[in-house]
């Protein structure tokens, strides 16, 4: 039996009755339709978010003194970070590299103190890695300047902190405060004063009420580093470039550094995202299985309805084989039009939410994920290989569905088939 | 044509068949012997629950004796597997329903296209063939109807032209005129006559259909599942 004549046979069943073709057709699309759209949101969402969190003080890529990650001591520290520089510069996909000390400290003016993670940054380079010091964060004042910026000299260094850490130590711009950190060894605590140059507001609480960010000369001078810092930051040109950076880079680095991808770095925000994908795909897997249900109901039913004309078929002399094939074709061929279908009205509906975009104001605090809120406008993004995956997966549904009733019309007997009623 | 001419095509000793239902046992053929030349235009009368149909069944390959042999067209179809009865039913036997039992979806030309693309018949020859055909059974301009944009008797006709359309050995009509009004029943009878006496084709019936009994060269009749008579008439 020619592949023509099976196709043939198997498009005009899949003709004949109409109305249920056309149903099983709309379940199956409007499946693969939505799984893209959702998809392409989720994905947008998900990487919008994990770059909120890579631009909120970490980075594509941290490269860390060995052990730093878990510790988070001065005891790990990047001795060599023009050696860094140096390697990274020679890199793809590597837009930015800054330097970083980060600790922690108290924070007090007058009577009031407060705990504070302290930053230690290039206010130059900073800006560009970080949205911390961008002026729609911005609550007041301006961003950090470096020493050379300062008017003159001796006087205190900018300091930059969250405006609720501001509001706990009731300062405003040009308040002073002081830090006490402990510096790298042994010994004393180490203090310094700061002119509070501005506040910020990113959304996530525990920065807003922990965070200060200092010139890194500076926080080097308190720390008791020389040219150490804690965490050279990498910002990368796409997401995805993170995981063959940071191997690139373990592989050219000597072993007392490690080299982490935002995915580690930031493991609470990238687990929090798988999670959320595989609620994604749990309400999916379940939608499938409804849907598969009502194909194999409906193939099932259009075995059953010819079991007569397979009798004749088979008493013509058609192997079990065969009929096998007429009916798996059945399934091929609602495959197709259905992915078809579905491709297209995803396709369509993905172009719409990518053009316009969804509002997130009005569903902010359900969207958050790791303590970063998603705001402004989330859209759609898609890869060839995300369509071309779920279109396989769900054409691969429906072709699993229709094997039971396949198999079913292949192994008819002739005889009782032809009698059937 | 003389007997000593034509070759046996079925040949068929103490044919028995039993059907269980649960713990009973009804038996539909008893001991049948019946040996059928080429070119025989033969019907096996008798009333319901004759035989008639469990025998073209067996002779056809869609069933299995219980006992007995049965050789058509020099296989002994005991010893076949399933898969070598379907590809013996293929090439060697032409089958006519009484419920015509065309494929639905597909039109006159393809339906009886049918057998010979299942043989893999190059293209050209079996339009070639196929035309003929239906041109030999009077459907010449109704190639392209669907079965259910044909009559009874339209339909029939399809289906005999699918029948010997692959040239088969034999051809099985199981009551073929039982659905038809008599005109088209008698129209029908006398088309595969003319088929057997210009063409050859071997046409073995089961029917109680008057018209076919005489139109039949050789009547069997069967009842309660053995033969009860086996006459030919004179030409």
């Amino acid at each position: 039996m020619s592949p023509a004549l099976i196709m043939k046979l198997a498009w005009r069943s899949f003709r004949r009755h109409r109305r249920r073709s056309i149903i099983t057709v709309a379940a199956i699309s409007l499946s693969l339709a939505m799984m893209i759209i959702f998809v392409g949101i989720a994905d947008d969402g998900h990487a919008r978010m994990a770059e909120l969190g890579i631009r909120m003080g970490a980075g594509h890529v941290l490269v860390q003194g060995k052990g730093y990650q878990a510790a988070e001591t001065l005891d790990h520290l990047v001795a060599d970070p023009a050696r860094v520089f140096e390697r990274v510069g020679a890199l793809p996909g590597v837009t930015d590299a800054v330097p970083r000390v980060r600790t922690t400290g108290l924070i007090s003016a007058g009577e009031k103190s407060a705990p504070a993670l302290v930053s230690g940054v290039d206010p130059e380079k900073e800006p560009a890695a970080s949205s911390l010091p961008d002026e729609r964060r911005r609550r007041s004042g301006a961003y950090l300047r470096s020493p050379a910026q300062m008017p003159y000299k001796n006087m205190p260094m900018d300091i930059y902190l969250g405006h609720e850490l501001a509001r706990t130590l009731e300062v405003e711009v040009g308040d002073r405060v002081v830090l006490t950190v402990s510096p790298l060894g042994a010994g004393r605590p180490a203090q310094a004063a700061f002119l509070v140059r501005g506040t910020f507001s990113c959304g996530v609480t525990e920065v807003d009420q922990l965070w200060v960010e200092i010139p890194i000369t500076e926080a080097q001078r308190l720390l008791n580093l020389g040219d150490k810092v804690t965490q050279v930051a990498l910002l990368l040109d796409a997401l995805e470039r993170s995981v063959p950076v940071a191997r690139a880079l373990a592989a050219e680095l000597p072993r007392d550094l490690e080299v982490l991808a935002w995915e580690e770095a930031l493991k609470e925000l990238y687990d929090a995202i798988v999670l959320d994908d595989a609620g994604l795909y749990l309400m999916m897997a379940i939608i499938f299985i409804i849907v598969a249900i009502g194909i194999f109901n409906a193939v099932l039913m259009s075995v059953v309805e010819r079991t007569r004309e397979f009798g004749v078929m088979m008493a013509l002399g058609q192997s079990g084989k065969q009929l096998f094939a007429v009916v798996f074709a059945e399934a091929v061929i609602l495959a197709l039009v259905s992915a078809a279908l579905g491709v297209a009205v995803g396709l369509g509906l993905h172009h719409w939410v990518a053009s316009v975009g969804i509002d997130m104001g009005a569903m902010a605090d359900d969207y958050q994920i790791a303590g970063i809120i998603l705001e402004g406008r989330i859209y759609s993004t898609l890869t060839p290989w995300v369509v071309t995956k779920w279109t396989l997966v769900v054409m691969g549904l429906v072709m699993v569905s229709a094997v039971y009733p396949a198999l079913r019309a292949a192994r008819l007997n002739p005889l009782e088939a032809m009698h059937h009623v | 044509m003389s007997e000593n001419n034509q070759s046996v095509i079925v040949e068929a000793k103490g044919l028995e068949k039993v059907y269980r239902q649960g713990a009973l046992e009804v038996p539909a053929l008893r001991g049948v012997d019946l040996t059928l030349r080429t070119g025989e235009f033969t019907v096996l009368a008798g009333s319901s629950g004759s035989g008639k149909t469990t025998m073209l069944n067996l002779i056809g390959a869609l069933d299995v004796p219980t006992a007995g042999t049965l050789t058509v067209d020099g296989q002994e179809l005991g010893t076949l597997s399933g898969k070598a009865l379907a590809r013996m039913r293929l090439e060697r036997i032409g089958f006519v329903f009484q419920a015509y039992n065309l494929v639905p979806v597909l039109t006159a030309f393809e339906n009886a296209e049918y057998v010979l693309l299942l043989q893999g018949m190059p293209a050209e020859q079996r339009k070639e063939r196929v035309m003929a055909l239906l041109r030999s059974v009077g459907l010449e301009g109704m190639e392209h109807r669907r079965p259910s944009e044909l009559s009874g008797g339209q339909q029939q006709r399809v289906a005999v032209a699918r029948a010997i359309a692959a040239e088969p050995s034999l051809v099985l009509a199981d009551e073929p005129t039982a659905n038809l009004d008599s005109r088209t029943g008698t129209e029908l009878v006398e088309m595969m006559h003319q088929l057997n006496e210009e063409q050859g084709v071997t046409f073995l019936f089961s029917s109680h259909d008057p018209k076919v009994i005489d139109k039949a060269r050789r009547v069997v009749e069967l009842q309660d599942g053995e033969v009860m008579s086996d006459r030919v008439k004179e030409a």
